[in-house]
């Protein structure tokens, strides 16, 4: 998305018609994988954040939509012409695209009745919208503040599901108890767009690419020494930085954007070793490497290489 | 250590011991005709077996690799300075108990190892993507120094015996040496343990040896003694190749296995 001066025309519900000018500097917009629109906009609830979250859609620039936040409730969603609950359904099943945040106070009431939207939503949703997005059954789910809820199925479903997930499971390992499939994941998906449970690959995909990158940074030791494995892991982080700007360093990259920010840590290690030490033995030491996780972990790595 | 590396040592041992034998029967009697026929075989055998195992060693490495560049490198240094052993050797054979003239053809294909070798320091060097530290900087260049003013020394006193070309040869011999010198040691202060450090160190303590060889020869031949070194001397150079040709199965051993 560029960066810059863009002018959005909304119609409002409260207003008749508004022209917001926003300004932003400095912010980037990055990629989201293997995270749904509802899920980014569950964790912005959350983080109590004011601002405008713009959403690229897939990889169509045209593609773009964009959900207005104050203090962590949703004031307005925008996709093509779409009203705000329209727009949502439209867009909140997307796992795809790039975001870009720019924090703002907007002096506007929040949108009414979120949680009846949210719920209509889950209502029209199939439980296989999982399987669009596989990787997030390797996602770690931690619990955020609890606040009220409203009484509902869903409500109730997902507050049993947050005694399962106690202080933090992986997706795939949290018990369904008495509840059945469809319960589970009504209750799942609607502790996530209320911002009460943050998903993050950090505790499975970001574990699995630093033992990749440990495990390869241990043979360049082997194979060409420690100065060489000094001057690799020193690179490969500058690299990371360059492309990522706000991942910083030794800690865990932002949630939010899913998969991606492990996509391009996996890249990186593979395209670092470019610049670093002895093609050949750098090219083998990788394969040996790679060759050494299971098909499964393979499976993963080599889908972020691509 | 690889079949190939244990060969190679074995086999150096074997000739360098049967220059030994020779050497020590022969010396300061009618016979040394063939200790001379034996050492210009040796040195011919020995610069051309560690250019092919060099060769060789390039071939287990991927298209565009710095290392295999380096590799070649001192294979085609290794081939010029057979070719100039080649040329010494036919010279003994036909002019038997007379030395080889200096400067002669030969010394064209010795003078020319020294630039390969250092090309292929430096592209080893470039290869690994890692800087020369700066006390290794400081040390080439003061070891260059004092190469360069040392031989300098040394040879200053016979540059008036000598003629125009001589000198010109002798300075040559000089000035590269000292770069070898000086690139050895900063090559070494890049190699900081892994395994791909210790061919490269082997090749490094032979290159220093054929460093100090042809130093020392380079002297000798000036003060018109080139026999002064005795075996010792002799046997630098085909000890110098066959550190390199065993740095080189060391390499592709560790290339292979990798």
């Amino acid at each position: 998305m560029e960066q810059g001066w863009y002018s959005i025309c909304a119609t409002d519900s409260l207003n008749d018609k508004l022209l917001w000018q926003v300004h932003h500097h400095g912010n980037q917009a990055m990629p989201f994988k293997d995270i749904f629109v509802i899920q980014i906009l569950g964790m912005l609830i959350a983080r109590k954040f004011s601002g405008i979250a713009s959403l690229v859609i897939g990889n169509n620039s045209d593609n773009v939509a964009s959900i207005w936040f104050e203090s962590g409730m949703v004031v307005k969603v925008r996709y093509s012409n779409f009203p705000d609950i329209q727009a949502l359904k439209a867009i909140a099943w997307e796992n795809n695209g790039s975001l870009e945040l720019s924090s703002q106070v907007f002096p506007l009431n929040p949108l009414e009745h979120y949680s009846l939207i949210v719920e209509k939503l889950l209502k029209d949703t199939p439980i296989s919208i999982i399987d669009t997005c596989p990787m997030l059954m390797n996602s770690f789910i931690t619990r955020a503040k609890l606040k009220p809820l409203k009484n509902s199925p869903s409500s109730l479903a997902g507050l049993s599901l947050l005694a399962q997930i106690g202080s933090g499971s992986q997706l795939t390992n949290i018990q369904k108890g008495n509840l059945s499939e469809t319960e589970f994941w009504d209750g799942f998906w609607y502790l996530t767009c209320h911002g009460l449970v943050i998903n993050s690959y950090a505790k499975s995909i970001g574990v699995l690419i630093q033992q990749f990158q440990d495990s390869l940074t241990e043979k360049m030791n082997t194979l060409m020494g420690y100065h060489i494995a000094q001057v690799y892991t020193e690179k490969l982080w500058q690299n990371i930085q360059h492309r990522w700007p706000d991942w910083e360093k030794g800690k865990e990259p932002d949630p939010i954007y899913g998969t991606s920010p492990y996509k391009l840590w996996a890249q990186m290690v593979r395209e670092t070793t470019k610049q670093v030490g002895t093609q050949t033995l750098q090219k083998r030491g990788f394969e040996s490497v790679l060759s050494a996780f299971s098909s499964e972990d393979l499976s993963v790595i080599n889908n972020f290489l691509i | 250590m690889s079949k190939d590396s244990r060969l190679v040592i074995a086999s150096w041992i074997i000739l360098c011991v049967i220059a030994v034998i020779l050497w020590v029967l022969t010396v300061n009697s009618q016979q040394d005709v063939f200790y001379t026929y034996y050492f210009s075989v040796f040195q011919l055998l020995t610069s051309v077996g560690a250019a092919v195992l060099c060769y060789r060693t390039t071939l287990v490495l991927e298209a565009g690799d710095k290392t295999r560049t380096a590799w070649g490198f001192l294979s085609m240094g290794l081939w010029f300075w057979s070719v100039g052993a080649l040329l010494e050797g036919l010279y003994t054979i036909l002019h038997p108990g007379m030395d080889v003239p200096f400067p002669w053809y030969a010394d064209i294909g010795f003078l020319l190892l020294i630039p390969f070798v250092v090309l292929a320091l430096l592209t080893f060097k470039k290869g690994q993507n890692v800087g020369i530290p700066r006390w290794g900087l400081v040390t080439a260049t003061v070891m260059f120094l004092c190469a360069f003013s040392l031989a300098l020394q040394l040879n200053f006193e016979v540059f008036e015996d000598l003629s125009s070309i001589a000198i010109i040869i002798t300075v040559a011999y000089i000035i590269l040496d000292s770069i070898l010198l000086a690139m050895i040691v900063a090559v070494a202060s890049t190699l900081a343990g892994g395994l791909i450090s210790r061919p490269w160190q082997v090749a490094l303590v032979g290159w220093f040896i054929f460093y100090l060889g042809d130093v020392s020869y380079t002297f000798f031949r000036n003060i018109d003694r080139p026999d002064a070194g005795g075996i010792l001397l002799d046997l630098t150079w085909p000890i110098a190749f066959g550190l390199i040709a065993l740095a080189a199965t060391l390499a592709r051993g560790i290339y292979k296995s990798a």
